[in-house]
């Protein structure tokens, strides 16, 4: 069964990435007319987006094997976090929102970094996304006795005790005023629990979250 | 510079040459291991990209022919999937470097681009575009003799329009070249206010915005 996905997500894939190469490479011919290039610029972001639903479905089905496969390397958590900021920051100016990182400098941790990548990816995004104008974001990274520490705390719409239990679930959204798929929060479990690590969440409706990553020192 | 594409898959080989070929690269392709070793005995080549699995003689074994015959062209093994078994045994056996498809265009152009750097021996390469100087080597950039200030990112962005004149890229092959596939969705926007911040310090005009297409670097 298991090998059966991993086929089946591959078969989809391949024709998307086909179709995408063949589109990609009108979107410069200038015998094209512009507004029909403009609509094969929008349809390559909704071939991407379906790729990247096969890929979050992909991470989730790893995760639940006993062995799954992790590309594992030493990775400067800071630099990490850097990056992902450097990204969501223009969004978050945008909407008058703050984005403050406090990390530790020296911290490393063996882990995949693309997959840790995109764990902070989600989480951040979800903090500026479930937040109004002028709100405050904090990402802190430190270690501890226990291990190593991310953070992420908003000063959003927060989540409700009974809302806390399901978020994690696949698809489940609160509500679908803000685009999004809910998945994302399934992909983040699902990477700590391939990273051996531990999640908690502390949330007050109306108040704000705190999402916490726990990693076993390496 | 040559390159020989190896593949049995015919829509994949001809993709691939295709745009090896709109890169202004001469793209050549093999239908089987055995016609690629033909090949290679009667014309130089400069890089091979190499499918692992194929119907007669697989990749791996292919290349373990062309090592043992003393022949260290750059080799680029493709794989159906992310085998990482298939990786360390083409690494072992002395491929340059691995992907697993699918993967972008711009991933492809991407590999190919530093593989052949890495063959050229890192000589001091640098980009021009009028009084703006990209020094590869050196990681730095100059316009009119002054060093800019510049991000690892915005360099990045540059090198990648400074390489490929008169080609379009649009938001999110520019974020997936930046950031990965990984963390792109929904967050093409950014990619706007970054191209905005690079062309403060670089000159508007060296990056040209076609509107809800994306970006350009035209060849002066
Ligand atoms: N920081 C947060 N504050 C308040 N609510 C949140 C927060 N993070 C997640 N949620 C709630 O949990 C739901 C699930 O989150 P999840 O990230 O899985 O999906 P999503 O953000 O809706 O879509 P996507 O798949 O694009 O991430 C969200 O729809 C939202 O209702
Ligand atoms: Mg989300």
């Amino acid at each position: 069964m298991k090998e059966f996905f991993d086929e089946f997500l591959h078969e989809i894939k391949t024709p998307l990435a086909i179709m995408r190469s063949h589109l990609e490479s009108e979107i410069g011919n200038e015998r094209i007319p512009l507004e029909v290039r403009q609509k094969l610029v929008l349809d390559i972001e909704e071939i991407a987006r379906v790729n990247h639903l096969v890929n979050e479905m992909k991470v989730i089905i790893q995760s639940q094997r006993a062995l799954p496969q992790l590309e594992l390397e030493e990775v400067s958590f800071l630099a990490l976090l850097i990056d992902v900021v450097e990204l969501l920051s223009p969004i978050a100016q945008e909407n008058n929102q703050n984005i403050e990182l406090n990390a530790h400098e020296n911290i490393t941790l063996v882990m995949d970094a693309k997959r840790i990548k995109q764990l902070c990816y989600n989480l951040i995004n979800n903090a500026m996304k479930y937040s109004s104008t002028g709100a405050r974001i904090e990402v802190s990274l430190y270690s501890s006795t226990e291990g190593i520490e991310l953070h992420i705390k908003d000063n959003g719409i927060g989540i409700s005790k009974e809302n806390q239990a399901k978020i994690f679930d696949q698809f489940f959204r609160v509500s679908s005023k803000k685009e999004g798929s809910g998945l994302g929060l399934s992909v983040v479990s699902a990477i700590v629990s391939m990273h051996k690590a531990q999640m908690s969440l502390e949330s007050t409706l109306g108040k704000g979250s705190e999402f916490c990553i726990l990693f076993p020192q390496s | 510079m040559r390159i020989l594409v190896v593949d049995d898959e015919q829509k994949l080989r001809e993709n691939i040459c295709t745009l090896l070929k709109s890169h202004n690269y001469e793209a050549e392709g093999s239908s089987s291991g055995e016609k690629a070793l033909d090949r290679l005995y009667e014309q130089h080549f400069d890089l091979i990209i190499l499918d692992i699995m194929m119907e007669e003689m697989s990749g791996l074994e292919m290349l373990k022919l062309l090592r043992e015959a003393q022949n260290s062209i750059t080799v680029l093994m493709l794989s159906a999937r992310d085998r990482i078994e298939d990786k360390i045994e083409g690494l072992d056996i002395g491929a340059d470097d691995y992907m697993s498809k699918p993967f972008s265009n711009l991933e492809l152009l991407a590999r190919v681009r530093s593989l052949l750097r890495r063959e050229s021996q890192s000589k001091s390469v640098k980009l021009f575009y009028k009084d703006l100087i990209l020094d590869q080597s050196l990681r730095s950039v100059e316009r009119a003799g002054a060093v800019l200030d510049i991000t690892a990112k915005q360099f990045k962005i540059l090198e990648l329009f400074l390489m490929n004149r008169d080609i379009v890229f649009t938001k999110l092959q520019l974020s997936e070249h930046l950031w990965g596939e990984e963390c792109t969705m929904r967050s093409t926007n950014a990619i706007d206010a970054h191209l905005k911040n690079l062309r403060k310090k670089v000159g508007v005009e060296v990056i040209e915005t076609m509107r809800s297409i994306g970006y350009i670097c035209r060849s002066v």
